[in-house]
């Protein structure tokens, strides 16, 4: 992982953990055609197991078929108005959009919703961390409207002019049920790590068919790396979720100590680097497994 | 020759025969350094005058001649001037111009495509040709002069422009040079010398009859001499005489031994020729070439920048020193690595490879198991100790391979043996699964020891048939695997007789006759082994080391003559061949019914037809295979069992697709087989390296059978194909060096696996455990 990761995972840590929620929303729109129907739904599905098992129940919203429509959504965001200000949100838009030069617009049945409402209702709402997932056609032309600071926005196109249907948004929504997509192996996979995956298996896609790629997903927000969006089924790793039960004390300490050593390897002379690396991982293998160093386990 | 059937050949055929013992031509037609003689093509007395300064090698008195020329207002003079003293742009625009004035001057075109030959822009010249002779239809200097471009590019039609110059009444400049080009032909071709030599005879006689310059006819004679191992040194000495400074002379010797493959020889020719002639360009490139197949690579590239800055517009030149560029980005692998800091212990270079820096680590470990064992193999079957050290070069580029063997891109084949070098397609240059790599390295290897230990005096035919057998015998993917065609081929009686076999190869006439030779010459082989013993195919091999021909050799070894082996091969084909010949038909047929069921996935109408064709060719394992349909009918059908008995079968025949091997080895994994899942696997590597999930699934299993040095070669292969999950592949590190007991690599491993996941249990766990054992000094 890069260095810029690293600074990234300590901006991370140092957002106090607390009982904020986690709240979600996934708004799936019109197919069109039967195929695209059905390959939505089960984007939605996915989307919908791994929110659950982060977050209550009615934490989670999702709106599909003749429900999905602009009044809906709008009202869904408004609830949320009175969350406290360090829930986070995830929205994801499961579907279609299209572009026209000047306006993105999500499709669904009746009036759609344009990406400058979507951007008003956004940021309206009075919780920082936000990040949406818009993995359909043309959802590039989102990146510059939801720009801000501390959302994280994912497009599966890198402008609204890739409008053809896209694998980004499937493979997307397959990484927060697989294990190949947890890099880190600490048994949830982040914002960051789903963005990965997918964008390798779209890459994978065009190149073992000789195509033209016609996506080129984005991913912008600096928080993307500590965003956890799934826990993976029968995983027993780092429990760094907001919902979660809080960590030990030690065990964040340690964690901290490790991104912060992490920080200043290019300052350290390698063999200095291991040995403190290897202490603290000694500590944290430790405290996880429940052995003294030098114990067989 | 070989270079346009090879390139015909369908790709699925090629995928694992073509290899090649290096015999391609040199163009025949050589480039005249600049402008050549012309044999009275020219007229003015003027340029007569310096011209034939020129032909007597006093080049700065005929330059100083040439210059005082220009001032003639001539344009035809001036182009012919400015030609002459290497300006070709202004020669050119002044033919053009003389030409719009003069259109209807067959000579003038003749000239001016002339000057195209020069400037390598062969299609060009040809238009001019033709254009000459539409306007003057008895016009033999145009033909002539396209004569020698296209035997350059090996074309029939040469053939026809020739005899109308030799048969019809032709001044005697360009019959003397239509004589020339005929004699050159004859001797390339070797099989009848004493055409060559009676061309030659009556060429001599007409150059003295009419005070033609005879240098050419000198050199051809010492050619001819040098061929018949006879004395060359007067013909030599009078073509010197002549012209002290022709170079092209021993171009000339040079390029008649390097189609010999006597190629040190050749260099040591040219390089006099280069003594003779320093600017003669050709002489550059050919030393150069020369020297890069001794692995010479930087005095090489001190000829080709020469060659450049003399005749910028030769396209071997310029594709060559691109190609350059390239190999100074490739790693060079010594092996045995010389022993550090202990000169008396170091042990001489065995294999050197020359291969892309990104894929070095990658294909080094295979490569290297391969070449050792293949080494060992044929150094005692062979009974022959390499003098040298092996090189392999991989390129990973299609084009640059091209370039290497050929000079010019777009070549057939997949690998070439120079001698003791050889180059070779990596099998990132193909598609995936496109050929068998190993298989190709083991051929190429095999004609390191057959030519090596002749010095080059092998025929074509048995070091081809030599490599193919070895592929077939000892390779990685044994089994007699011969492309469905051939059976047409053979069935249809164009089995050539041995001592003539070398003609499929050199001189085909027929699409596929390179690859239905090349089987033949395997089968050759392969039938030689099991008559006689493997031991007479070594003993045939000491024949040809003696420069004994191939009824020579027969007749020595197997004490039979070639006639009579040519008839009792035919039997043994019969006999072994004979359900194949007579079912071809049925067999197409039901080849054709198993892939288009399985397609459909008909798995219950699969089977049958696939069983059907495998009952009449059992080694069926090419492209189409039938035991591929076979084995995804039985999965699909419930039968684990059958399908994984069926894709052994293919396996042990030598199929390789990996697909299919990928599911054998799952297939023998869960039945327990783990050793023979593990050789699958591995065998895998020999044709799809660059997939490091596969290498990490030979690893564990490696790790399981408690093999942890195999396995770690294998994930330290993984690793190198930079996989996403960098956890996986430090922690898997980790567990060989542990099983090896090297505990300061685990902890490496360990530490850079958690770094990135400092919770990845598995990993936590070893590290306890290492920090509880003491450290390994
Ligand atoms: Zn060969």
């Amino acid at each position: 992982m890069s260095r810029a990761a690293w600074c990234l995972l300590l901006l991370g840590l140092a957002a106090p953990a607390s009982s904020a929620a986690l709240q979600v929303l996934i708004a799936q729109g019109l197919g069109g055609e039967k195929t695209y129907d059905e390959q939505f739904a089960t984007q939605t599905a996915a989307l919908r197991t791994a929110a659950n098992a982060l977050t209550a129940p009615a934490n989670v919203q999702v709106l599909s078929g003749a429900q999905a429509t602009r009044e809906n959504i709008e009202a869904a965001l408004r609830r949320l108005a009175t969350a406290p200000a360090d829930d986070r949100l995830v929205l994801y838009l499961v579907g279609h959009g299209s572009f026209d030069g000047d306006e993105y617009k999500f499709n669904i049945p009746g009036p759609d919703l344009t990406g400058r409402t979507l951007a008003a209702l956004l940021n309206a709402l009075p919780m920082r961390d936000q990040l949406v997932v818009a993995g359909g056609s043309s959802s590039g032309a989102l990146q510059d409207l939801l720009k801000s600071d501390t959302r994280i926005v994912i497009t599966g196109t890198r402008s609204g002019t890739e409008s053809n249907i896209t694998r980004f948004a499937d493979e997307f929504a397959v990484a927060l049920g697989e294990a190949d997509a947890d890099i880190d192996k600490n048994g949830s996979v982040s914002a960051q790590e789903a963005f990965d995956f997918a964008q390798r298996r779209v890459k994978d896609f065009y190149q073992r068919d000789v195509r033209l790629a016609t996506e080129h997903a984005v991913l912008r927000g600096q928080r993307a790396p500590r965003f956890t969006l799934a826990r993976l089924p029968g995983a027993a790793g780092e429990a760094v979720m907001a919902d979660e039960p809080l960590q030990s004390p030690e065990r964040s300490r340690i964690l901290a100590a490790l991104d912060a050593l992490r920080l200043r390897k290019d300052q350290l002379p390698p063999t200095e680097y291991d040995a403190q690396l290897e202490t603290l991982l000694l500590q944290l293998a430790t405290l996880d497994l429940g052995a003294a160093p030098g114990a067989r386990p | 020759m070989n270079r346009t059937s090879a390139n015909s050949a369908s790709a699925h055929t090629a995928r694992r025969l073509l290899g090649a013992a290096l015999l391609l031509m040199g163009t025949l037609a050589m480039r005249i350094e600049a402008r050549g003689l012309s044999y009275g093509a020219v007229t003015d007395a003027g340029l007569q005058r310096c011209d034939a300064m020129q032909a007597a090698g006093r080049r700065p008195a005929a330059q100083e001649c040439w210059r005082a020329l220009l001032n003639i207002a001539d344009p035809v003079l001036q182009a012919e001037v400015s030609w002459a003293l290497d300006d070709f742009r202004a020669a050119n625009q002044l033919f053009q111009a003389a030409t719009r004035a003069r259109p209807n001057d067959a000579m003038l075109r003749v000239r001016w495509g002339e000057l195209f030959i020069d400037t390598h822009q062969d299609s060009e010249a040809i238009k001019l040709f033709n254009e000459a002779i539409k306007l003057d239809a008895a016009n033999a200097w145009a033909r002539v002069n396209a004569a020698s471009v296209l035997i350059g590019q090996y074309s029939k039609e040469a053939r026809e422009y020739l005899d109308a110059v030799l048969k019809g009444k032709s001044p005697p400049g360009a019959l003397l040079r239509a004589q020339l080009l005929a004699a050159r032909v004859a001797l390339e071709d070797g099989s009848d010398l004493d055409a060559a030599e009676q061309l030659l005879k009556q060429a001599m006689a007409l150059a003295t009859a009419n005070n033609l310059p005879r240098q050419e006819v000198h050199a051809l004679l010492a050619a001819l001499a040098q061929i018949r191992n006879g004395n060359s040194a007067a013909s030599i000495a009078a073509a010197l005489q002549e012209n002290p400074r022709y170079g092209e002379l021993y171009l000339t010797l040079g390029h008649f031994q390097d189609i010999r493959r006597r190629y040190d020889e050749a260099t040591a020719l040219y390089r006099k020729a280069l003594e003779v002639q320093p600017e003669l360009w050709d002489a550059h490139v050919q030393l150069g070439t020369g020297l890069m197949r001794d692995n010479r690579f930087t005095e090489a590239r001190t000829h080709f920048e020469s060659a450049f800055k003399g005749d910028p517009y030769n396209p071997v030149t310029i594709n060559t020193l691109r190609l350059l560029d390239s190999v100074a980005r490739f790693d060079t692998l010594v092996w045995p690595e010389a022993a550090a800091g202990n000169a008396a212990n170091a042990t001489a270079p065995q294999i050197i490879v020359r291969v892309d820096k990104r894929e070095s680590a990658v294909l080094a470990p295979y490569v290297r198991r391969l070449t050792e064992q293949a080494m060992a193999g044929y150094s005692q079957r062979y009974r022959f100790q390499l003098r040298q050290p092996v090189v392999i070069e991989i390129y990973n580029n299609h084009e640059d391979f091209a370039v290497r063997t050929a000079g010019m891109p777009g070549l057939g084949l997949l690998g070439v043996t120079f001698g003791h070098v050889l180059a070779m397609d990596s099998p990132s240059s193909r598609a995936v699964n496109d050929f068998h790599w190993g298989s190709t390295l083991w051929h190429e290897l095999a004609h390191v020891y057959t030519l090596e230990s002749t010095d080059h005096r092998v025929p074509r035919w048995f070091s081809e048939g030599i490599s193919v057998y070895e592929e077939w015998r000892s390779g990685p993917i044994k089994g007699v695997s011969i492309p469905m065609f051939v059976y047409g081929a053979l069935a249809a009686g164009k089995a050539l007789p041995i001592a003539d076999l070398d003609r499929g190869f050199i001189r085909p006439e027929y699409e596929q006759q390179v690859h239905v030779s090349y089987m033949q010459a395997g089968l050759t082989c392969d039938y030689i082994a099991q008559r006689w013993g493997f031991g007479k195919l070594a003993d045939m091999l000491a024949q040809f080391r003696r420069g004994g021909t191939t009824a020579e050799a027969v007749q020595a070894a197997l004490n039979i003559s070639a006639d009579t082996f040519d008839r009792q091969f035919g039997e043994w084909l019969r006999d072994r061949f004979g359900a194949v010949f007579a079912g071809l038909k049925p067999l197409t047929d039901a080849r054709a019914a198993a892939a288009k069921a399985a397609a459909d996935k008909q798995w219950s109408a699969a089977v049958p037809a696939a069983q059907q064709a495998l009952r009449i060719l059992p080694d069926d394992v090419e492209e189409g295979s039938p035991y591929v349909p076979l084995a995804m009918a039985q999965q699909a059908l419930g039968q684990d069992d059958a399908a994984r008995q069926t894709l052994l079968d293919y396996w042990q025949r030598g199929g390789y697709e990996p697909q299919a091997l990928g599911t054998l080895a799952q297939l023998l994994y869960k039945a327990g087989r783990k050793d023979d899942a593990v050789a699958v696997m591995q065998s895998i590597n020999y044709v799809a390296p660059f997939d490091y999930a596969q290498h990490g699934t030979t690893g564990d299993w490696l790790l399981e059978l408690n093999r942890p040095g195999e396995a770690l070669t294998e994930f330290q292969v993984a690793l190198a194909l930079n996989p996403p999950d960098q956890v996986m592949a430090h922690y898997r590190l980790a567990r060989a060096h542990y099983a090896l007991k090297s505990n300061a690599e685990a902890r490496r491993e360990l530490l850079h696996a958690l770094e990135i996941a400092p919770s990845y249990r598995p990993a936590q766990q070893l590290l306890l455990e290492l920090a509880g054992s003491p450290p390994k000094t």
